[in-house]
């Protein structure tokens, strides 16, 4: 493996709703990685992501996402919870690929404008990511009452956050590094 | 006794790639319908390069 080539962790917005509240939280999470050494990484909107609604799955791959999924070695995923659930334009966006994602680490970050921190989309999302190939990690960030943590401008007002993304990117960061070695160096015959 | 996976070569950069992964997924041509394993579907192998880290697959 080449061990030099840093670690390419991309976090997905996973809503186009206006006035989206996960914005903020995808924004502090992409600065919290790109202020580690050895990992680059790159805010993926899917808003931006052209995807025709007349079908779904591979046949609508787009060359651009399907091309940074491909180079990821992890993924943080910064999903709202919508009516218990996660939003259907990040399902639809995510079926697009497959071999991009197979055996890569993946965290999840739930958004909820209540108490919950986006528990029940977390938990709706793990056999999607375990049916696309992801490996999950066993943390979490919940961000709950989003529109009190962060204010008007996107500021953080809760620096306990931090404190809980550090350990997030930390186990997701080991996931990664781990799971490109495998990747790369050990085959399923061995 | 396993089969054992035929490997790839990196478009990029001409490494052999590392076969890593034998993902179960379902048919989507008529060929792939006709030769699927009722219960597994087909099999997508993965390779991804040891140098540059390209990422391939394909369907058998």
């Amino acid at each position: 493996m080449d061990d030099q080539r840093p670690l390419f962790i991309p976090v997905i917005l996973g809503t186009a709703r206006k006035g989206r509240a996960s914005a903020a939280v995808a924004k502090l999470v992409v600065s919290q990685i790109a202020a580690r050494a050895g990992v680059t990484t790159e805010l993926i909107d899917i808003a931006t992501v052209p995807m025709p609604v007349d079908d779904a799955g591979e046949g609508i791959k787009d060359s651009r996402f399907s091309g940074l999924m491909a180079a990821a070695d992890g993924l943080v995923i910064v999903a709202p919870e919508y009516n218990h659930g996660y939003p259907g334009l990040l399902k639809h966006v995510l079926d697009s690929c497959l071999k991009e994602y197979i055996h890569k680490a993946v965290g999840i970050v739930g958004v909820s404008a209540g108490g919950f921190g986006g528990t029940r989309v977390i938990e709706n999302l793990l056999p999607v990511m375990r049916e696309l190939g992801l490996v999950t990690i066993f943390w979490d960030v919940n961000v709950s009452n989003a529109r009190k943590v962060f204010d008007e401008s996107g500021g953080l007002r809760d620096p306990a956050l931090l404190q809980r993304i550090d350990k997030f990117l930390r186990e997701l960061l080991w996931m990664s590094r781990t799971l490109r070695y495998g990747r790369e160096k050990v085959a399923v015959d061995q | 006794m396993t089969n054992q996976i035929a490997p790839m070569t990196c478009e990029t950069c001409g490494e052999r790639m590392n076969a890593h992964a034998e993902k179960p997924v379902v048919p989507v041509s008529g060929d792939e319908v006709d030769r699927a394993d009722p219960v597994i579907g087909v099999i997508e192998e993965v390779h991804q390069c040891p140098h540059c880290g390209a990422v391939r697959s394909r369907r058998v």
